[in-house]
């Protein structure tokens, strides 16, 4: 016998993260079982968005993307370090490689790189601790010195 | 956690490192801290009665530090009558509890930062920094040698914690950090103790008096700019602005700040945070600690570091 229709894994997480926050949490007594308790709903939380999406293909997509568009640039700059570095086949490895070589090139072409590559990089950052706000509210909370 | 199975082992280890055989009461988990896990222990023992001692255990490298030089630095400062907890035993070998760990005697008082306790601690801070640390017996930390050393020495220690933990692939903007901070690191003029974790919640006090200084893992030679940039951007900055820390440390302690040596060591503490928060996520997902609060290191509180560091030298 199988259900008709399973409920949704978005559902049952839903319902943990409620449930922590609204009975466990107010009932826990001591500060590192609180602590926990907090957490672990910020925790499921994150574990919804990685459910729903697939960020590490999405992300090295974009970076990808952006690297391609500084190929120009390094080809012009005629820099060994660059070129090299974008012949890694790993996006986050290539973009660190350029990323550092250009912080010890300067001038103009370094800058133009990293005006294509930081805003990939600081989007990703960005909605990653969107994803992360409810962990991160939890261990502020709890920071030593805050209560 | 402490299991049962550990309650035995660990009674006969407190036995001996009181002198005095004890029955361990009970061991409650405090939240304070994350490189350890640390439990107030209630312990009866037979000559002297009742007592509390705190229980300090590393968690399998986590923050990328190790007890260590953490003992034998607060050894030293206690001996030297600095207000730091009286260490009792430490025992690296991982037989008892699975990890490293030390003893420490209880200190009365509350982490819970207040204004008044905060003349006293950054007196204390000032103090720490003008020691002769070498007559102390502090000759285990390595010693910058060369003008730019204190930064660089720091770069390299927090870049190679962060390289050795490595989840899956590098993050561009860390490794582009690592390379802005080598190529601006500042000379230091004097070599300091350096404590490398200070502001609120790491001291304790009662009733406006300093009670101990807390949390020496981080503890190394170096610039003494750092602990102020540290205070002033890390622990500190919900206590008042950067522009009021320098002039309150000017009046204070009689630290004059410069403004762009500032920004260096704001920027080496923050690279400071996201290389070590990256242990934690190693520890995580290699499943060897399941609490939540390493994932949440691992995850928002290294991406906060980093924004930061981003938002300050980008």
């Amino acid at each position: 016998m199988t259900l008709p229709v399973a409920p949704d894994v978005e559902t049952i997480l839903d319902s943990c993260i409620e449930t922590l926050r609204e009975v466990v949490v107010p009932s826990v007594e001591g500060d590192w079982p609180l602590y926990c308790a907090e957490l672990m709903a910020g925790s499921l939380e994150y574990a919804k968005h990685l459910l729903r999406e697939d960020l590490d293909a999405s992300r090295r997509a974009e970076l990808r993307r952006a690297l391609d568009e500084v190929r120009e640039i390094v080809a012009e700059a005629s820099v060994p370090e660059w070129s090299e570095a974008l012949a890694e086949e790993s996006p986050f490895v290539a973009a660190s490689r350029l990323l550092v070589a250009c912080q010890n090139s300067g001038g103009a072409a370094a800058e133009q790189v990293r005006a294509i590559l930081h805003p990939v990089l600081y989007a990703q950052l960005d909605a990653e601790m969107i994803r992360t706000r409810g962990l991160f509210s939890a261990f502020a909370r709890n920071m030593a010195g805050a209560k | 956690m402490i299991t049962r199975d550990q309650v035995e082992a660990l009674e006969i280890h407190l036995g001996e490192a009181l002198d005095d055989p004890c029955k361990l009461l009970r061991t409650d988990r405090m939240s304070m801290g994350q490189s350890r896990a640390m439990y107030l222990a209630e312990l009866e023992c037979e000559t002297s009665g009742r007592r509390k001692v705190v229980i300090r255990v590393e968690q399998w490298g986590l923050l990328g530090s190790d007890s260590r030089d953490e003992v034998r630095v607060m050894r030293a400062l206690h001996a030297a009558g600095l207000p730091v907890a009286g260490v009792l035993s430490y025992d690296p070998s991982c037989e008892i509890l699975g990890q490293p760990f030390f003893v420490m005697d209880f200190v009365e008082g509350t982490s819970v930062f207040t204004r008044e306790s905060l003349d006293p601690y950054v007196e204390a801070i000032a103090g720490l920094h003008a020691l002769d640390f070498a007559a102390l017996g502090i000759d285990f930390f390595d010693l910058p040698s060369g003008p730019r050393d204190s930064a660089l020495l720091q770069v390299e220690r927090w870049y190679e914690v962060y390289r050795g933990d490595l989840v899956g692939e590098p993050s561009p903007l860390v490794e582009e950090a690592a390379q802005w901070l080598r190529n601006h690191a500042p000379e230091t003029r004097q070599v300091s103790l350096v404590h490398g974790d200070p502001g609120p919640g790491n001291y304790l006090h009662e009733g406006g008096e300093l009670r101990a200084l807390v949390d020496w893992e981080f503890t190394h030679l170096g610039d003494a700019e750092e602990d102020w940039a540290y205070l002033i951007a890390m622990r500190g900055m919900g206590v008042m602005d950067e522009e009021a820390w320098v002039a309150y440390l000017a009046e204070k302690v009689g630290v004059d700040l410069d403004r762009d040596r500032l920004a260096y060591w704001i920027a080496l503490n923050l690279f400071k945070g996201a290389c070590i928060d990256q242990t934690a996520l190693g520890i995580f997902v290699r499943r060897e600690v399941l609490a939540p609060n390493l994932l949440a290191i691992g995850t928002c509180i290294h991406l906060s570091a980093l924004k930061r560091l981003a938002d300050t030298i980008f």
